[in-house]
């Protein structure tokens, strides 16, 4: 089966790892930074989880529920970590100013039903990645602030 | 003779170079010294203690934890070694920065820690750039240094490559428009290239509490 594309209204949860969570002089966070997205050298994609997949009418409780799934997943969480939340449609508008055309897809994984595959990811460049940490992917929120 | 020889490779097997295994290398390690410290072991301590040495002192077979408590330690003596540039209050602040972002309950398995040379970079552009603000510290996962400033909107982020190189990203606001900006440079043209942004007003002075509140 082909994967699914997905709507370019709905929202992607992204695990942003302590280190890469963006702070002030006194530890408080404040964003995130752009190299939470950077692809590793052995990956083809980004990695996220698709939000809308938990099929709640209201926005927050499918963010909820994704972070929830996250947990769940191998990825397991640190305390300290947090979540950029960002929605599909501007994030490919944005990657599309480095010429980068992003295909978001429901790609399943046996850790996480919800999981979604940016697939074109290695041609976005670090500004672009800074960027999106600033807007379009720049909503955050940290793992010790939602419920288990 | 040959079983003995043979015990170094072991002590090496796969997993070793693997940051999801170092615990249980480490643990084995451990339980081998124990093993050959018994009396009776005496004609082999002399032959094999050495190549636990080695292997255990051989960076990439320590353990996570002790990685980052490794590098937390270097990265502090180094900037012990430059206090005079630093005023006291900053770099207390900017140590309790390191313990944060090195503390091994932050930290994710499969990030390499911080290397030195990143940090031997940071170090130095900070000594040239003179922020009255410690910036707020990161690392990306192939353990290269982050440093951010950010006031409201305006960020400044500085990735710290090594060979005292950077790549500097600002997003500020100018005459209400947005501007961005990006380059990679040699921390000697650093102060030169952040110039037209006017870091040390917008960024490395210790802003108004309302401007930092909405940051």
């Amino acid at each position: 089966m082909r994967p699914k594309k997905l709507d370019g209204n709905h929202n992607l949860v992204r695990y942003v790892p302590a280190a890469r969570l963006r702070t002030d002089e006194d530890g408080n966070v404040v964003g995130v930074f752009g190299a939470a997205f950077r692809l590793r050298d052995n990956e083809e994609y980004l990695s996220a989880t698709w939000a809308e997949y938990f099929n709640d009418d209201n926005c927050s409780n499918n963010v909820i529920q994704a972070i929830r799934a996250i947990r769940k997943s191998e990825m397991k969480p640190t305390k300290k970590s947090g979540f950029a939340i960002g929605q599909i449609h501007p994030i490919q508008r944005e990657c599309q100013t480095c010429s980068a055309k992003i295909r978001v897809l429901h790609e399943p994984e046996p850790d996480n039903d919800a999981h979604a595959a940016l697939r074109g990811w290695r041609a976005v460049t670090d500004i672009v990645l800074e960027r999106l940490a600033e807007d379009a992917w720049g909503e955050h929120i940290l793992n010790a602030d939602v419920p288990p | 003779m040959s079983q003995l020889e043979s015990l170094k490779p072991n002590l090496l097997y796969a997993g070793f170079s693997s940051s999801t295994s170092v615990g249980v290398a480490s643990h084995a390690l451990a339980k081998a010294r124990k093993a050959i410290d018994e009396p009776r072991n005496a004609v082999i301590q002399s032959r094999v203690i050495p190549m636990l040495d080695e292997i255990s002192n051989t960076p990439s077979h320590k353990a996570l934890p002790e990685k980052l408590y490794d590098a937390l330690a270097s990265f502090k003596i180094r900037t012990a070694g430059v206090a005079r540039y630093l005023d006291s209050a900053w770099r207390a602040k900017f140590f309790a920065g390191l313990d944060r972002l090195l503390d091994v309950e932050a930290w994710e398995i499969g990030d390499s820690p911080p290397t030195d040379d990143s940090f031997s970079t940071l170090l130095r552009a900070l000594i040239l750039l003179r922020p009255e603000r410690p910036p707020g510290l990161g690392a990306s996962h192939d353990g290269k240094l982050l440093a951010a400033w950010t006031v409201g909107r305006d960020r400044l982020t500085l990735e710290c490559l090594k060979n005292d190189r950077v790549l500097w990203i600002v997003s500020c606001s100018a005459d209400g428009e947005p501007e961005r900006a990006a380059g990679e440079v040699h921390i000697s043209r650093l102060s030169d290239v952040l110039a037209p942004y006017n870091p040390n007003q917008r960024w490395f002075q210790h802003a108004p509490q309302e401007a930092r509140r909405q940051s």
